[in-house]
């Protein structure tokens, strides 16, 4: 086969099992990038070449490896590149003092660990024509390595960017990179000249060509940026010259000595943070760098990992020492620093955990070791696993010493004081806002719900959603502006609300996610959600009814949901509620009741439709209950009448929709027996409804949405219906 | 900012100092005490007497690699490979301590084999020997011991292949 097909095959394979793992470990709250990492290992020795030998010689014979390592290499090249770009002076804003010390123990324990581990090592797993000092710097350099773009993202996912951990945990990376990187630019020099003399000129060289960078090189680029900003455009001329840079930079640090990496990582680091300039030029870089050439490097660097290696015990041994002292070395030196500098424990041990993250950048490091053959295959391997193994364990151990409800205490100080017993008797309706713009509707029909008591709380909330696990938006800095962005526009949205006095009801959460549907959920209960109310749009692709997030928090939130299919409702005179005895049903009567009472001027009418097959059903002996608590002027404008009818009772119910303003239904009670859909009668309400709509799905038993407008203690409640 | 204290730096300074005094310790004693197992991988071509095995006595190249003590080896035959620089399948482990070299492994029969009958796809493979002295100059490095196929054992000489391709496994 002609080797630029061979080459295409294997780039749809590549591709398409990198992109299908990442999403399968995202599925399990884990990095993109270890997905990815694992891909490029199933691809290897480790499985294919395993299972099937045939398959993976014919799929990546040696003729081709040359070529794939060129454009692997190239997407590192690119990808330093961005790792320099996101490296921004405005990540050192947590408690520098603090950060520098800590991020210098978190180095320098780990070193010296893995220093005293290559004297283990040394004589088992390495060839003979490495020298010891090469071997220990360079299992030094492994060991300190903490990932600092993939921990960026895991704290951004976490919503943690702005909290005291998270501004630390990212300055302490952006400290550790740096120091990281300059370990293994010596390392190479060292290995190179096989002697700590031997690579002083080396060391000399990349001094001044840091220096030069860092000033001429910097005055350059910051022409660049002002000629950016006076076109207020990237043109591809200037794309060229910033790639020629990148690719000229690679070159001179390969010449120098140390490696192409470095001088890729070094334009991106040097260039101005034009927070313009900077998101234009990663957002043109990033699609084809992370999506089609960085798979690559994963799947090259896959190619030499043979997990097959360890097969004796002996070797597993020696294996889980050096994911030991990779552990903890990086978390006691942590964890002692920060407890050292009076940070508590729980956040210290976070610390500890998130500066294991290890990820890509120990990847990359690895693959030079190789290489350079101061590493052997089996003790690549072995690294290979720890940083899977670091990596992974990072999201699990965070959220098991820094639970995410802490974190968001962390995070907003005037919603901890909400978690007070007192606070827990709040009614709080939970309101995702996908468009600020175009759901006044439902901000209004959600007050409505509240009523005008202090003890209820509309919460509009808005997700600003990072689809893409290493994309430069998902950076804390860029996630910041896109929340600020989208908090404008929320701002917005409630001030236009009248009258003033009931905004004071509104407490909007603005926050990022990577799973609206999941974190809507979440947060629902963190915030123990009387109601979700959502909106409903009509399905862009298919016929389903709950096609899209609706249906996925309809089917995730464990709170009671309400569905609003909005007519151009204006204001709420008249409700109907087509009442049949079901779980739902009962939800749907609770809030037209709780409407009713925080509406003077709202008529109800309970209607029930019998027909020859369907003979009416009784009202429950709950709604009977509440109808005996109410005031007479409350009670006086319910109207519960029943109806006969030949006509099917749905079309019954749409004719009387034409008369009302609101139309509240259950959800059938077969909603979840079907994927994507409310059920056949709540679906054809949907479609067939003339009024506005809302459709209610009972989650909680328990949750009582007339306690606190009717002042009975949800528990009395239900001691009384028992 | 007050990095610059004299305690912080007093701190820093300490701390560098530990680790480049214990880095500078360690690697003296590495350097001066350790010595790493000497480099035999490459690709060695046997010298069979298969025919005392199991009939054949075909071209058949060991491919070792090494990571100091512990090698990963694979028997190929040319002949049966659809391209010579397929990577190859490392089926055979073991040590190399004391130039001393203990392989074993499974390894398709028909790659020693070529008039085999047997159904069994994979025959074990016992390779043991002594490798001279290493002498890249020269490019002589021989590998000199017995191969044990299931039960029979033949004596094996096998010289290392001048480097012609570095392959990536």
């Amino acid at each position: 086969m002609h080797i630029v097909v061979l080459i295409l095959i294997e780039l749809l394979v590549v591709i398409g099992l990198s992109r299908l793992m990442g999403l399968g470990f995202e599925r399990i709250k884990q990095p993109l990038v270890i997905g990815e990492i694992v891909a490029g290992i199933m691809l290897g020795p480790s499985l294919l070449g395993w299972l099937a030998p045939t398959w993976k010689a014919a799929l990546f014979p040696v003729e081709v490896l040359p070529s794939l390592e060129v454009l692997a290499q190239i997407g590192l090249i690119f990808f330093m590149f961005l790792i320099g770009l996101e490296l921004n002076p405005k990540y050192l804003r947590g408690n520098l003092k603090i950060a520098v010390l800590i991020s210098h123990v978190s180095i320098l324990v780990p070193f010296s660990l893995g220093c005293l581990l290559a004297l283990l090592l040394y004589p088992l797993v390495s060839n003979g024509d490495v020298s010891f000092t090469a071997f220990a710097l360079f299992l030094g350099a492994a060991m300190s390595i903490t990932a600092f773009p993939v921990l960026a993202r895991i704290i951004t996912e976490n919503n943690l960017q702005n909290s005291r951990l998270g501004t630390l945990a990212l300055t302490c990376a952006a400290v550790d990179d740096v120091t990281a990187w300059c370990v293994l630019a010596l390392a190479i020099a060292v290995t190179r000249t096989n002697s700590m003399a031997g690579a002083i000129p080396t060391i000399l060289f990349s001094s001044l060509y840091i220096a030069g960078m860092v000033t001429i090189g910097r005055q350059f680029l910051k022409n660049l940026s002002k000629y950016y900003d006076r076109k207020g455009k990237l043109p591809q001329f200037l794309v060229a010259i910033i790639y020629m840079g990148v690719v000229a930079s690679a070159l001179i640090t390969e010449v120098i000595g140390i490696h192409f990496i470095f001088g890729a990582f070094l334009l991106g680091a040097v260039m101005p943070k034009n927070a313009g300039l900077t998101r234009e030029l990663a957002e043109k870089t990033e699609d084809f760098v992370l999506v089609f050439l960085l798979p690559l490097f994963f799947a090259y660097s896959g190619l030499k990992t043979e997990v097959g290696l360890l097969n004796s015990p002996d070797k597993w041994l020696l294996c889980l020492a050096v994911v030991g002292v990779a552990i903890i070395g990086k978390y006691v030196g942590t964890y002692i620093a920060a407890r050292v500098s009076g940070i508590d424990k729980r956040e210290s041990a976070a610390l500890g955990w998130l500066m294991n993250t290890r990820g890509l950048t120990e990847l990359i490091v690895l693959n030079i070791g190789l290489e350079l053959k101061v590493i052997s295959p089996l003790l690549f391997t072995m690294l290979v696993i720890m940083a899977l193994v670091t990596t992974f364990m990072t999201s699990p151990l965070l959220e098991w010493t820094y639970p995410k409800r802490l974190i968001r205490l962390d995070v907003t100080d005037t919603e901890a004081a909400e978690t007070s017993p007192e606070a827990q008797q709040i009614y709080r309706v939970l309101v995702p806002v996908a468009n600020p713009k175009t759901q006044k509707g439902l901000i209004n029909l959600a007050l409505a719900i509240a009523g005008t008591r202090p003890n209820a709380i509309v919460h509009p909330l808005s997700l600003v959603e990072i689809q893409e696990n290493y994309a430069f938006a998902s950076m804390p800095i860029e996630a910041d502006r896109l929340v600020e962005q989208r908090r404008i526009q929320i701002d917005s949205l409630v001030q236009s609300i009248q009258p003033p006095e009931v905004r004071a009801r509104l407490r909007p959460i603005v926050r990022v996610s990577s799973d609206i549907a999941r974190e809507t959920s979440r947060i629902a209960a963190l915030d123990h959600t009387d109601l979700v109310l959502v909106g409903w749009h009509r399905p862009a692709f298919d016929q389903n009814r709950l096609g899209g997030r609706v249906g996925q928090i309809l089917s995730s939130a464990r709170a009671d949901v309400a569905v609003f299919v909005d007519r151009g409702l204006q204001q709420i005179c008249k409700i109907l509620v087509p009442y049949a005895p079901s779980l739902h049903d009962e939800l749907g009567l609770e809030l037209a009741l709780r409407l009713l009472m925080n509406g003077e001027h709202i008529q109800l009418q309970v209607l029930r439709v019998t027909s020859p097959e369907t003979p009416a059903g009784e009202l429950s002996r709950e709604f009977t209950e509440v109808l005996a608590q109410l005031a007479p002027s409350v009670r006086s404008r319910i109207e519960t009448p029943i109806l006969e009818t030949y006509l099917d009772p749905l079309q019954a119910v749409v004719d009387h929709s034409v008369t009302v303003d609101l139309t509240i239904a259950g959800a059938s009670r077969a909603w979840g027996s079907e994927r994507q859909t409310l059920g056949r009668y709540a679906d054809a309400l949907v479609t067939q409804c003339v009024s506005s709509l809302l459709i209610t799905r009972k989650y909680s038993q328990v949750t009582s949405h007339l306690a606190s407008v009717l002042d009975i203690h949800p528990n009395e409640s239900q001691v009384e219906q028992l | 900012m007050n990095h610059f204290q004299p305690k912080s730096l007093a701190f820093y300074g300490g701390a560098i100092a530990f680790v480049v005094g214990l880095f500078g310790v360690v690697t003296s004693y590495g350097e001066a005490n350790l010595k790493t197992a000497q480099s035999i991988g490459g690709e060695y071509r046997l010298n069979l007497p298969v025919s005392e095995l199991c009939g054949g006595g075909k071209p058949v190249f060991l491919s070792i690699q090494q990571s100091g003590v512990y090698v990963a080896a694979a028997l190929t035959n040319p002949a049966l490979a659809r391209s010579p620089s397929i990577s190859k399948s490392m089926t055979l482990s073991g040590q190399w301590q004391n130039q001393r070299l203990s392989l074993a492994g499974q390894v398709p029969v028909g790659v020693l084999c070529d008039n085999s009958k047997e159904a069994t796809p994979a025959i074990t493979v016992k390779i043991e020997g002594a490798i001279s002295p290493n002498q890249p100059s020269t490019q002589s490095t021989t590998l000199t011991g017995t191969l044990s196929l299931d039960a029979a054992t033949a004596p094996l000489i096998a010289q290392r292949q001048p480097v012609s391709q570095e392959e990536v496994k």
